[in-house]
């Protein structure tokens, strides 16, 4: 196997977090986006789309998406299961990780990619070039907000996400709530049950 | 170091392997478990098995022994142990460990801590499992809630 990843990035973040914390090691290339490597020929030859991560199996099978990756790796590596203890915890995990995304990590994705020079004519991620629609911004406010608030109100009365431990759906979240610095965001003060969980799920993750 | 809370219920842990070697056997069967399937050889070939077998005792301490390599646990100590014999352990046996953590629960008055019950096994060669044991450890919280 070998990843190509750009780690600060967020969605090579959640795919960082849950190697670290399984205890797997792959060989590793920093595909650096700053300097625009990802757009490269060579690494177009990898993935077309030039997302990250992109992790090459054994076979040569390509995997592009965070979630698929880490589908993969828990099936391959299951001692520390990340993924819930039963069909039903698998199934919130994977219904949570592909909520936070849309909810969660797209607004800042919004709010980050329709304004700027370094984004503009790639507002999305992808092989399209898209031009930047700042009344994006906005509603990405708007969206992130509402975030807030339903994830405050929903781990009011829970320690994780998912079950009774840490999950990949806590990982994702983890994520969301420190991308949303990057557009000098952050969880309000008044979401303390949000704050709470995000202490402890820092004191698991960041060792 | 594994804490209560980094512990997942369903984690699991290999160990590595032990041998059984007769003279080790006996030297603990004399001192602790002098059954003569345990403690003489020549007695031993007329016993049920045959042979020489471990005693539980020493099983455990190999599973003791084995836990204690795999990891670092930030335990308080142990609260229960539970174990079956499930087949004989032969002279030349070579058993291999495995831990997995199956239930988990935080201590409702002391923040600091919560119990932990584990699933060890040791199995053979053959994968005859020879001893299961099911242990309940307290261990301290990384987190305090």
């Amino acid at each position: 196997m070998h990843l190509y990843t750009f780690s600060k990035a967020p969605n090579p973040k959640r795919l960082g977090y849950f190697l670290k914390f399984k205890g797997i090691e792959i060989t590793t290339t920093e595909v650096d986006i700053n300097k625009g490597e990802h757009f490269s020929d060579s690494f177009k030859t990898i993935n077309p789309a030039s997302t990250l991560p992109t992790l090459v199996l054994d076979d040569g099978t390509v995997l592009t998406d965070s979630i698929a990756i880490c589908v993969y790796l828990e099936s391959q590596y299951p001692d520390i299961p990340l993924f819930g203890l039963n069909a039903t915890e698998y199934a919130q995990v994977v219904g949570w990780t592909h909520k936070l995304y849309i909810d969660g990590l797209m607004p800042i994705a919004e709010i980050l990619r329709n304004q700027g020079d370094f984004f503009k004519n790639r507002a999305l991620p992808g092989r399209v070039d898209l031009p930047q629609i700042p009344d994006l911004i906005e509603r990405g406010n708007i969206r992130l907000a509402a975030f807030w608030l339903e994830m405050d109100e929903y781990l009011s009365d829970k320690a994780y996400i998912v079950g009774n431990q840490l999950t990949l759906a806590d990982i994702d979240c983890y994520v969301v709530c420190g991308f949303a610095g990057w557009v000098k965001k952050q969880i309000p003060d008044s979401c303390t049950a949000l704050l709470q969980w995000q202490k402890r799920i820092s004191n698991l993750l960041e060792k | 170091m594994v804490h209560f809370d980094n512990c997942l219920v369903g984690q699991v842990w290999h160990g590595r392997s032990f041998t059984l070697i007769e003279k080790d056997i006996i030297q603990f069967a004399k001192q602790w478990d002098p059954q003569p399937f345990h403690a003489d050889p020549e007695l031993a070939k007329n016993s049920f098995y045959g042979g020489i077998t471990a005693p539980s005792a020493y099983l455990f301490c190999i599973a003791s022994k084995l836990f204690n390599e795999i990891s670092e646990f930030s335990g308080i100590g142990a609260l229960k142990h539970e174990f079956e014999i499930a087949s004989p352990a032969m002279t030349g046996d070579q058993l291999t460990f495995k831990l997995t953590c199956i239930e988990k629960r935080a201590s409702k008055s002391k923040s600091d801590r919560g119990l932990v019950k584990f699933e060890l096994t040791l199995t053979t060669q053959n994968n005859d499992i020879v001893l299961k044991q099911y242990s309940t450890i307290m261990l301290y919280r990384k987190i305090n809630d």
